[in-house]
């Protein structure tokens, strides 16, 4: 990653052309660190505009030839193209493409190489599961090269309560926020034959007394939880467990998401009810995998907030958008399911204040794709994370 | 559809006539009755317009059989059942079947299996510990279990679930409908009325005694059938004794100390006569020590006709397992096809069971089929899947029996209940029919009409395709 950022900023230093439809000047928007011109570029970066044919915000809305102007990590404004004066010396970069926030991936594994679980413990609500984050390992490239800027790094749904997931960039690989969910194994999964909860009812009892009877560190963070300052992810397999997460959370004022569901038909109401998210896990080609799409698209007809997990480095980065574009396929509006890769996600996650749109104030984490976003036939083109460019395919050699 | 509908209107119409036929007088009943049977067009209208509450269409019919067997000891000949919202609001003898009637050979009430096993498998047994009275196997049970559909379809409409006999005692158990609501809240009669235990082999299994450094949390007791009985005995006894000295307080006593208060009955599984007497001494040791007076049911008690004088001592009401395949059953326990007969003639209140009932020669009307074989009447073999189980689990204000006011659950016949020739051909529970129900004598005349409408149009468009060919 590093590499390639030096060799990008060296292109746009030298002045090697780009391939095609790709100028030098483009390769400015590696923002003020690669400008010969700036001064202390940390702070007072140079403002760049990319002019887009096509931008997606995020939220649904979308702008025909915007220019999004990007100073150091952040947005500074996004406008339609006659939208009114750019800031002063602003950079003009003309992309070819349609252009939409980074995508979020909800519960991630990636670069952990398993430190997200103790075997000895599965009860650690304390646990910050930052500590295994690993922003050099080569994972993070292939999220990257998915267009995914965010990732909730969460534990398995084998732990009772597997402890505090952050939200990371692979890209910059900056901890975008600590403790963004408490993950909670609420399912089959978190059942074990050799060690408490062996049952559901074990299960259900030691959850109900960990959120009201815990004291100490453990007993904020529950307390957290149920002031609906830190919500939970609610890992779950079947229906059964759908309803007692949901009857759970709504028990104790809980908000956030359940995850690992394939069938939703007859719960969601439950669901709702409960106030709670869903995540939609990767979604395979052929098996099982069309019938779970018609059932996340049903889950977001009625309304519930979805987002989607890909569960790397066990899938492909690029399954995540393969099963929103899944879901499109079985009805949902492509809209949707942009908002669900992106700023739906980003409010699950409790980071909708830093990143999942394209708007004044956020992360500039950027994917120019080379056609609609939720359509497989469009690839990633650039990567802008934290308004540096991570990605281009142009030079990445698995995307040549 | 839309036929169709109007067919159900009636229904309704008919289900209010015999309900206003009930509350006159008696004599008065059965002209009404019939002279209701041809339902005059203009009163139709008036009464589905003019209705202020309508009733659910779906949870209301008229059946008709020609033996209803109420499960109360009589046999109502030529009787119509009117069930309206789910519940059954008249029964009426002598009554030619309604063109709109559901008209079957036999209704009886739906069956109650106080010993089914339609849980989670382990994911129902708190294996942590073996004393576990605190759990609660309702919150581990799937609405979504196709196997309710096929309890139900069965016969069974209410079921009694215990956790698997995994642990010595495994907690609450919880009597719920088989079918309904996709919640095992909204279908639950009583989820706090039995703890359940079991005494026997089973709870010992997969433990072992720990060589050298533990390795695994079934490094423990119980290992014995003699472990079990001291797990039993050390629970109450520590339960008892924690009100004194608190030191002895563990998880649950609280549960165990309300059932020697006679709060909770205690559902013990225990299949040979050595635990059926184990339980049986426990119970009377506790009530000699002071401790209290547990009510008790034995579940599973293949063997309780070995001991008639202790059974009948203790005040134990029982639930039988599924008669063996052949040979022996569970723990090599002996139940013999007599056996019911044998607790019937010894007064013991007594349910039969057909546990989870994989194969269909298992479920629980084949069971009372055996019964019969082995010496019960007819109507001591419907009692013992119907009444005596709901008696057994507290339920009979609601089910059990075909009575006004109690749950429509029913089950449709097509020739004397238990026969091996007869079949079960329609079961409803609340109400609702878990598979469509045979078809009224309007429905047959319509689907005939319509049938022979069709062939005549085909006879007629035959020759111009013919024709049409050449």
């Amino acid at each position: 990653m590093i590499n390639s950022l030096l060799l990008l900023s060296l292109a746009a230093w030298t002045g090697i052309p780009g391939p095609a439809g790709v100028t030098g000047a483009e390769l400015l928007s590696t923002s003020g660190a690669g400008l010969p011109s700036s001064s202390g570029a940390e702070t007072r970066a140079t403002a760049v505009g990319l002019r887009v044919g096509r931008l997606h915000v995020g939220d649904g809305t979308v702008l025909e030839n915007a220019v999004v102007v990007v100073q150091g990590t952040k947005v500074l404004s996004v406008s339609a193209a006659d939208g009114g004066p750019l800031p002063k010396d602003t950079v003009i970069i003309e992309l070819e493409g349609e252009l939409s926030p980074g995508l979020v991936a909800l519960r991630d594994y990636a670069t952990m190489r398993g430190e997200n679980v103790d075997a000895t413990r599965n009860v650690m609500p304390t646990a910050d599961l930052a500590w295994a984050f690993d922003p050099d390992h080569r994972d993070t490239q292939a999220l990257i090269a998915a267009g995914i800027t965010t990732a909730i790094l969460a534990a398995p749904g084998t732990e009772l309560v597997g402890g505090l997931a952050p939200a990371v960039d692979p890209g910059s690989g900056a901890i975008v926020k600590r403790g963004a969910l408490l993950c909670v194994g609420a399912g089959a999964r978190a059942l074990a034959f050799n060690r408490f909860p062996t049952s559901t009812s074990g299960q259900y009892d030691e959850l109900e007394r960990l959120f009201t009877t815990s004291t100490g560190a453990a007993g904020q963070v529950f307390q957290r939880a149920k002031q609906r300052t830190l919500p939970v992810l609610l890992d779950v397999t079947d229906r059964a467990d759908v309803l007692r997460a949901a009857a759970f959370a709504k028990r104790h004022g809980l908000a956030g998401a359940l995850i690992g569901a394939m069938k939703w038909g007859d719960v969601i109401e439950a669901v709702k009810d409960a106030g709670l998210s869903v995540v939609i896990g990767p979604i395979w080609v052929g098996g099982e995998g069309e019938e779970a799409a018609r059932q996340a698209v049903r889950v977001a007809r009625a309304g519930i907030r979805i987002g989607f997990a890909v569960d790397t480095p066990e899938n492909h980065p690029a399954l995540l958008r393969a099963s929103a574009a899944r879901c499109v396929r079985a009805g949902l509006e492509p809209a949707a399911a942009l908002r669900a890769l992106t700023s739906d996600a980003a409010a699950i996650a409790g980071v909708a204040g830093q990143t999942g749109k394209i708007a004044p104030g956020l992360e500039a984490d950027l994917v120019l794709w080379s056609g609609p976003p939720t359509e497989l036939t469009s690839r990633v083109l650039r990567v802008w994370s934290d308004g540096q460019i991570v990605h281009d395919a142009a030079t990445a050699g698995s995307q040549q | 559809m839309k036929p169709r509908r109007s067919i159900l209107r009636l229904v309704i119409v008919r289900g209010a006539i015999v309900l206003a036929a009930c509350v006159t007088a008696a004599p008065a009943l059965l002209a009404q009755s019939e002279k209701a049977a041809p339902a005059p067009p203009a009163l139709d209208g008036a009464a589905s317009d003019g209705a202020a509450t309508k009733p659910d269409t779906q949870r209301s019919w008229t059946l008709h059989a020609r033996e209803v067997h109420t499960s109360t000891g009589t046999v109502l000949e030529n009787a119509a059942v009117v069930v309206v919202d789910g519940k059954i609001t008249a029964i009426t003898p002598g009554l030619v079947a309604p063109r709109d009637a559901v008209a079957v050979h036999a209704v009886t009430a739906g069956f109650v299996d106080a010993g089914a096993r339609i849980h989670d498998g382990f994911a129902s047994v708190e294996q942590a510990d073996e004393i576990q009275p605190q759990r609660s196997v309702a919150i581990t049970l799937d609405p979504f279990d196709v196997r309710w559909k096929r309890l139900a379809s069965s016969g069974v409409t209410t079921a009694f679930i215990a956790p698997p006999e995994r642990d010595v005692i495994g907690g609450f158990g919880v009597a719920l409908k088989t079918q309904g609501a996709p919640s095992v809240a909204a279908r639950t009669l009583a989820g706090q009325s039995f703890v359940t235990g079991v005494i026997g082999n089973s709870p010992s299994s997969g433990n072992s005694p720990a060589f050298g450094t533990p390795s695994s949390i079934y490094n423990r007791r119980p290992t014995t059938r003699m472990g079990v009985e001291w797990e039993w005995r050390r629970a109450f006894f520590d339960a008892y004794a924690a009100t004194r000295f608190p030191e002895r307080e563990f998880a649950g006593a609280e549960i165990l100390r309300e059932v020697l208060a006679g709060e909770h009955t205690l559902y013990v599984t225990a299949w040979t006569t050595a635990d059926i007497r184990t339980a049986i001494f426990l119970k009377e040791e506790f009530q000699r020590e002071g401790f209290g007076e547990v009510s008790l049911v034995l579940e599973a008690a293949a063997e309780a006709w070995k001991e008639p004088k202790l059974l009948e001592r203790s005040g134990a009401s029982v639930i039988l397992p599924p008669f063996p395949r052949q040979g022996r059953g569970t723990d090599q326990s002996l139940m013999p096809l007599e056996t019911p007969k044998l607790l019937a003639d010894l007064g013991v209140l007594f349910a039969l069971s057909a546990h989870d009932g994989r194969d269909p020669n298992e479920r629980l009307a084949f069971q009372a089929g055996l019964a019969m074989r082995g010496g019960l009447t007819r109507e001591q073999a419907l009692v013992a899947v119907t009444l005596a189980p709901a008696r057994i689990l507290g339920v009979e204000g609601r089910v059990g029996s075909i009575e006004v006011g109690k749950d429509a659950d029913l089950v449709l016949w097509n020739g004397a209940p238990f026969a091996a020739t007869s079949g079960i051909v329609g079961v409803l529970v609340d109400g609702v029919p878990v598979a469509s129900l045979p078809a009224t004598a309007a429905q047959a005349a319509e689907a005939k009409e319509a049938k022979e409408a069709k062939e005549a149009k085909e006879a007629k468009e035959a020759p111009k395709t013919t024709s049409a060919a050449k």
